[in-house]
């Protein structure tokens, strides 16, 4: 459903990506992994529209997507959950999810409700404002908020950095019930462990190119490729 | 000094103050949501006046006033989003400098089509019927016109915090003034959350503009020295702080008021020290994060 080809970005003068291409299957979890500064966030703002690729194509269910502005990418059908969280600060937790919603013209299964039944923490936590929210909240917050538009593919940067294990256990759980709901991902990680549990497929990406590209018994039996392109 | 005039001189600070809620609000969203400092603000309140001047010769009937009530800031709602679409739109993805040096040009621009519609000499706006009269307190009497920006300021005040805290455009321009990019990538025009608070600002300091018509001369000009102190009061405030505009304006009107009855000529003055002593002490004003 998400095809990337030859994709090249930079930022000002400075090259990134090198013709990275990569491919999303319906209901499929794909891994995008790579060390620190490999070039994973940057693939996500290439695909969201957030740094425009100065060339290369990338495709959505057939439909072309380079030029388009996020937030037409977004209405899409595709949702993007920074590293970073990006939680509206000085939006109650509820309002938050609203906004996920606000332009929502995509019938679909998820709702706030479903949310908070999804992260009953977020329920507690719904008139708080989002800068009172702890790092997994506001994990769990990002996510929710995402989901809020149904979309059809969500890209997942690093959801489990700097998180507690019992919160990352639970983002693993969400991941995969998001996937049995059909909804394809795509997934960034450091943590390559974390990731091959979830995935069905795997990239490794290091400065700014694709390495290597198969399955995840394929990346668990190459030991020499692991220890070349990811911190383990 | 007897407790009557004292009691005038404060409500005399009060609606200098609403006026300038009025328009520092619009230059704090701006700030907040926009990041772009606007010194063409001012153009829209000498504008406002200017209208309500024409719609007072025109006379309609001798509702002139209460139409313009109405249509001024619908009008000069208007002609701001054409501005920001047309103008301002193509230069945000540029260096600020391009943004400020656009509305620094729009100022003088907006300052020389008043000259050119309305003539070099002061206008003035008489006092429009049904607030003609004065109250009296004590000896005085107070201006009844004055008693009604009193109630207007904070009548606007609560729409605003209704538009802002209760209604979806609201939670926009509140998400809006936090991360635009995000706000994007969830699906949001931000281009029209943009176009929406750009008008919304215009109209308010429109409405300001033909408060102060009937009780003020009206001359090109005055739009800067209004933007001038209602910069301060976002300043004063903490730049892009709804709340902090508000007290820095109910700050200054009281500073304005009582500073002419110790140095007639030189008001100004007192609201420079209070300025420096506030940026000394909080040197990003008294609210000063990026909040709405
Ligand atoms: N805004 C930016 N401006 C310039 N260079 C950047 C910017 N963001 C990231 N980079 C550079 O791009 C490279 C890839 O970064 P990124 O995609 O964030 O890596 P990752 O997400 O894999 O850690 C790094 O070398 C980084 O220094
Ligand atoms: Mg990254």
């Amino acid at each position: 459903m998400l095809n990337v080809e030859k994709l090249n970005t930079y930022y000002g003068q400075s090259h990134i990506l090198f013709d990275v291409a990569l491919t999303v299957g319906q209901g499929e979890v794909v891994s995008l992994l790579g060390r620190n500064g490999a070039g994973k966030t940057t693939s996500l703002r290439s695909i969201m529209g957030l740094t425009p690729p100065r060339s290369g194509t990338v495709s959505f269910e057939g439909k072309p997507l380079q030029g388009e502005k996020p937030n037409n990418i977004c209405r899409k059908g595709i949702a993007f959950v920074p590293e970073d969280r990006r939680i509206f600060s000085r939006l109650t937790v509820h309002e938050n999810l609203e906004i996920g919603a606000i332009r929502e013209r995509r019938n679909g299964p998820w709702s706030i409700k479903r949310v908070y039944e999804l992260f009953p923490r977020l329920n507690e936590r719904r008139h708080n404002l989002g800068h009172q929210l702890s790092g997994g909240e506001q994990q769990m917050l990002t996510i929710g908020r995402a989901l809020m538009g149904n979309p059809s593919l969500i890209l997942l940067d690093e959801p489990s950095e700097g998180l507690a294990p019992v919160i990352v256990t639970t983002v693993g759980d969400v991941i995969r019930t998001v996937r049995d709901e059909g909804i394809s991902i795509l997934l960034v990680e450091q943590n390559s462990s974390f990731a091959c549990r979830l995935s069905d497929r795997a990239y490794l990406i290091d400065d700014g190119r694709i390495r290597f590209h198969g399955t995840i018994d394929e990346l668990e039996q190459n030991s020499e490729l692991k220890q070349k392109y990811l911190a383990v | 000094m007897d407790i009557a005039f004292v009691a005038a001189q404060f409500l005399n600070g009060l609606a200098i103050a609403m006026i300038l809620i009025l328009i520092a609000s619009g230059l704090t969203l701006l700030l907040g949501v926009l990041g772009i400092l606007n010194f063409a603000h001012g153009g829209f309140y000498m504008l406002g006046a200017f209208m309500m001047f024409s719609l007072g010769q025109w006379g309609l009937g001798g509702m002139w006033f209460w139409v313009g009530l109405i249509t001024i800031p619908l009008a000069l709602a208007l002609v701001a989003a054409v501005v920001e679409i047309c103008l301002l739109r193509p230069l945000y993805h540029r260096e600020r400098l391009y943004t400020l040096l656009l509305t620094f040009g729009l100022a003088m621009v907006f300052d020389d089509l008043a000259l050119l519609i309305w003539g070099r000499d002061f206008k003035t706006v008489p006092v429009p019927e049904l607030l003609s009269g004065a109250v009296s307190i004590g000896n005085y009497g107070f201006p009844l016109h004055f008693i009604f920006i009193i109630v207007v300021g904070p009548v606007v005040c609560a729409l605003l915090w209704y538009l802002l805290y209760r209604t979806p455009f609201g939670k926009l321009i509140r998400a809006a003034s936090t991360d635009t990019e995000m706000l994007g990538a969830l699906g949001v025009n931000v281009n029209l959350v943009f176009t929406g608070v750009f008008a919304l600002s215009a109209a308010l300091a429109g409405l300001a503009g033909l408060l102060v018509a009937p009780i003020r001369s009206i001359v090109p000009g005055m739009g800067l020295e209004i933007f001038i102190e209602s910069f301060i009061v976002v300043v004063i405030g903490g730049m892009g702080s709804l709340g902090g505009a508000i007290i820095g304006a109910l700050l200054i009107g009281q500073i304005k008021a009582f500073g002419i009855l110790a140095l007639p000529n030189f008001a100004m003055i007192f609201i420079y020290l209070v300025l420096l002593a506030v940026l000394i002490v909080k040197p990003r004003g008294l609210f000063g994060e990026k909040t709405v």
